[in-house]
């Protein structure tokens, strides 16, 4: 089950993100149409949902220099990665709220970028198969 | 758009143990979504919920970030 969860984990978070993106491109599907804020955050409830996940790996002990990588500890090279993946959605986030906010023509761009930095955040996460919810 | 119907149907059977980023999910699905079928915006309250639990995190993720 817990080998299982290892791979499922991280695979569900792509498809979580990806449903997303693909809903910020089509637009509104129930009864309302989703405005400009609601797309931006949906996908901001997203990036809080990987960013848990990242959280819950870096806050494993590091692991040990001479020691083999387990998955109870975290490597500092995929904490930094992980790092830097949320940098660069957190800067696209923060331009998609700019356009939104300046109700600028072309926001459904800036939603997109954020929807695929988002997306790049949890791939990172995915390859290295961080289950955030395992121990 | 059934099929990602569908997932927001499956997701709760497949991460019984990943509470954390499942909990903040269904929180923003369950935002939009009412957000959605009233044809508003989300509320300054839940915009600013989302906005505390993000920083939170992203606080407690650069903790010794240098």
């Amino acid at each position: 089950m817990r080998g299982y969860l290892r791979w499922a984990i991280p695979a569900v978070l792509l498809f979580m993100i990806g449903s997303v993106v693909t809903a910020c491109g089509g637009g509104g599907s129930g009864p309302g149409e989703k405005t400009p804020a609601t797309q931006l955050f949906e996908v901001k409830s997203s990036y809080a949902a990987v960013l848990a996940a990242a959280v819950r790996y870096e806050s494993q002990p590091r692991c040990l220099p001479d020691k083999p990588v387990v998955p109870t500890c975290s490597a500092p090279a995929i904490v930094e990665k992980l790092r830097q993946a949320d940098k660069a959605a957190e800067a696209a986030l923060a331009a998609a709220d700019a356009a939104v906010a300046a109700s600028a023509g072309d926001f459904k761009t800036a939603v997109g970028k954020a929807g695929a930095a988002v997306e790049a955040f949890g791939s990172t996460l995915s390859s290295f198969g961080i289950a955030g919810g395992v121990r | 758009m059934a099929f990602v119907l569908a997932l927001f149907e499956l997701v709760p059977l497949i991460v019984q143990g990943f509470s954390d980023a499942k909990e903040i999910f269904d929180w923003g699905h369950g935002v939009v979504k009412a957000a959605q079928a009233e044809g508003r915006n989300p509320t300054p309250d839940e915009e600013a919920e989302l906005a505390r639990r993000i920083a939170e995190l992203r606080t407690r993720l650069h903790s010794d970030d240098v």
